[in-house]
């Protein structure tokens, strides 16, 4: 997560995504716009996980995509581009202080940021039934951290 | 994506998630804000819990009587004082937030001044003018999800003074520091990153050393945890230890002998619900527990079975030879926290719930030699039998001189007088060894915490307490000799202001 790699960048040249887009299917075609406020210290990284399914959701493995984005300010966006349509959850961590982890204190309660899709429970990790969305063309959803 | 074992999130948390959406509807929020009107018309001393609009400018009170030298310095004490936003109006005495009201008192003049403490939640809610979070005994509809404990943090229970600052306190989460000249809030008191947002108690208690015991409880995810401070006089978080106890009772304070730290472990247990207050749950099947604690070594525990009871307040605690003797402010129920303060807040004639009473608690304590070897074998001592004495008189936030460690001191505290529908404070008492004396205050005050002064003798002092008359809309001060209440306060000092009522408070010369 810390080595995030957005699948939204592209490397090929323009004429390939052009012909790509004229003569085959869309298969991964789909963009996921995130919205991502209330974030509450303007300072450190947020790191955004894409999820597909719940096995992948609940250990935290092969994510589809992720990014990491320096805070600025109270809102920040992050799109995720060039998905298939299907089931997804996102995870979100607002690591203040870039030290990689989520901090926690004595009882392991954190006192860094974080959110999830769907801004399903109230306290502590969503389930992936409460995080789960799906893409089915271009979308955009909102998290608001806590 | 949580690199640590997952949290498992605050106790005062809890009760939003098992609030669903689907419960509010446009509806809600009417019949909530049309009851409540409703039961303001019905009795006068409802604004004692309609709290305050905003911060109160300084203002000087008008003074009768005599005021000593002794209690020159500044009394400051805090309690719920937003109860509503937008239309909605909190469910509980407990979710209101925090203001801490300052008493300036010199030379005979008294001065009033009250600023709301600037936490995380009253910021976010202020800006939007409307409720966002969910609170102890109020679910609010479209809450927003907390990160954690302090997200909810109302820091509305108590005020002492610590290093030069005071820290106004909550239970369930940290202490906000507070500026003690202009009752600004100078931010969340922090012991280190290990202990941030843990459960702190609102009553610590003096360790004797220039720093403080305290705990706090932790009952989620099936947790039973009591834990155990000592707050060093350097600020720091010295010693900790996380109890585990047989039941997940409601805890508010703990009182101290010379060399033990004693905790009642009620009847009332958290379980589920909708509400944190909801979730606890009145099991008199389970009985109550005193546990005993050694100073020196926390790992050290007495415990002794007790009938069914609940409490939130101590008085005085003292040793002789193995015999311990405890003074509690026991309910025979725990309906005051369940149903009662519910009920203040709707205005409305209370059902009567049970009231505490000023009982002794006497039991002989374990040998050092036997809970040493506690420690070391998987077996449990059989508990002590205690006994307890009840005084007959009704008795909260009991109060007392605490220089006499040894020795049972005069104890003062107030209760309702049986004619009290409302079955709010209107008596001061004070409990000795031999006899009691009480002050009636008279059919429309309601009065609050007694907080006793010392004077230059152990042994004298003064009780300086807070009052509500809602049939003229002032609130006061009245000041007693502690040695003999009964003849009414020697000073007095009032202001054409309503403060909303508070729950605890401290004196500082």
């Amino acid at each position: 997560m810390k080595n995030a790699i957005n699948k939204s960048m592209l490397t090929t040249s323009c004429i390939a995504v052009i012909g790509s887009l004229l003569f085959f299917p869309l298969a991964n075609a789909d963009t996921l716009t995130v919205n991502l406020d209330n974030i509450q210290a303007h300072l450190g990284s947020l790191m955004v996980a894409l999820y597909q399914g719940e096995e992948s959701y609940s250990a935290n493995r092969n994510m589809v995509a992720s990014s990491k984005k320096t805070v600025t300010s109270e809102s920040h966006s992050v799109v995720f581009t060039d998905l298939a349509p299907g089931e997804y959850a996102i995870k979100v961590m607002h690591d203040e202080n870039d030290n990689g982890t989520l901090d926690t204190n004595f009882l392991g309660i954190p006192s860094e940021g974080y959110g999830f899709s769907n801004n399903g429970s109230s306290l502590g990790p969503a389930s992936y039934d409460d995080a789960k969305f799906t893409i089915n063309g271009d979308a955009q959803l909102t998290i608001h951290l806590r | 994506m949580f690199s640590r074992r997952q949290f498992i999130g605050s106790s005062l948390a809890i009760m939003a998630s098992s609030v669903t959406a689907s419960i509010w509807d446009l509806a809600a929020d009417s019949v909530l804000s049309l009851d409540h009107e409703n039961y303001l018309a019905q009795q006068k001393w409802a604004m004692a819990f309609e709290g305050a609009m905003g911060d109160f400018l300084p203002l000087q009170m008008a003074t009768s009587g005599h005021w000593p030298r002794d209690v020159n310095g500044f009394l400051y004490r805090n309690g719920p004082s937003k109860m509503h936003r937008a239309g909605i109006f909190y469910q509980h005495w407990f979710d209101g937030d925090g203001m801490v009201q300052k008493f300036d008192i010199a030379h005979g003049k008294v001065s009033h001044m009250g600023k709301f403490i600037q936490t995380k939640k009253f910021k976010a809610e202020e800006k939007v003018g409307r409720f966002r979070y969910s609170t102890a005994g109020t679910a609010i509809p479209d809450a927003l999800p907390i990160r954690n404990n302090d997200d909810l943090n109302v820091a509305n229970t108590s005020v002492i003074p610590w290093r030069g600052e005071l820290l106004a306190l909550w239970e369930a989460g940290s202490p906000y520091r507070i500026d003690p000249n202009s009752l600004a809030t100078l931010g969340v008191k922090s012991f280190g990153d290990k202990f941030k947002q843990l459960p702190f108690s609102a009553h610590p208690l003096p360790d004797g050393q220039g720093g403080m015991w305290n705990f706090g409880s932790w009952y989620i995810g099936g947790d039973n945890s009591l834990l155990m401070y000592q707050v060093s006089k350097e600020d720091e978080i010295s010693r900790i230890e996380v109890i585990t106890l047989p039941q997940a009772s409601y805890m508010h304070g703990f009182a101290q002998s010379r060399n033990k730290l004693i905790f009642y472990v009620s009847s009332c247990v958290y379980e589920e619900g909708q509400t944190y207050i909801d979730a606890f749950k009145w099991r008199p099947e389970l009985g109550a527990k005193l546990l005993i604690i050694d100073k020196a070594n926390f790992k050290l525990q007495q415990w002794v079975d007790l009938p069914a009871g609940f409490a939130f307040h101590f008085g005085q605690a003292v040793e002789k030879g193995n015999q311990l003797k405890v003074q509690i402010s026991l309910y025979q129920d725990a309906g005051i926290l369940l149903d009662g303060m519910t009920q203040l807040l709707t205005g409305k004639v209370r059902e009567p719930s049970s009231r505490a009473e000023l009982v002794t608690i006497s039991v002989a304590l374990e040998s050092h030699e036997n809970l040493i070897e506690q420690l070391t074998k998987p077996l449990v001592l059989p508990s002590k039998i205690a006994k307890l004495t009840g005084s007959k008189i009704e008795m909260e936030f009991p109060q007392f001189d605490t220089r006499s460690e040894d020795v049972m001191s005069p104890v003062f505290g107030v209760g309702a007088s049986k004619n009290n529908a409302s079955g709010l404070c209107d008596t001061l008492h004070c409990v000795k060894i031999r006899g009691s004396q009480s002050y009636y205050f008279g059919g429309n005050k309601i009065v609050e915490e007694p907080l006793y002064i010392p004077a230059k003798e152990v042994g004298q002092g003064y009780l300086l307490m807070t009052w509500l008359d809602y049939e003229n809309k002032h609130s006061g001060l009245s000041l007693f000799d502690a040695a003999d209440i009964a003849k009414g306060p020697i000073a007095e000092a009032k202001m054409a202001r309503v403060l909303p009522l508070g729950f605890h408070g401290c004196f500082i010369e």
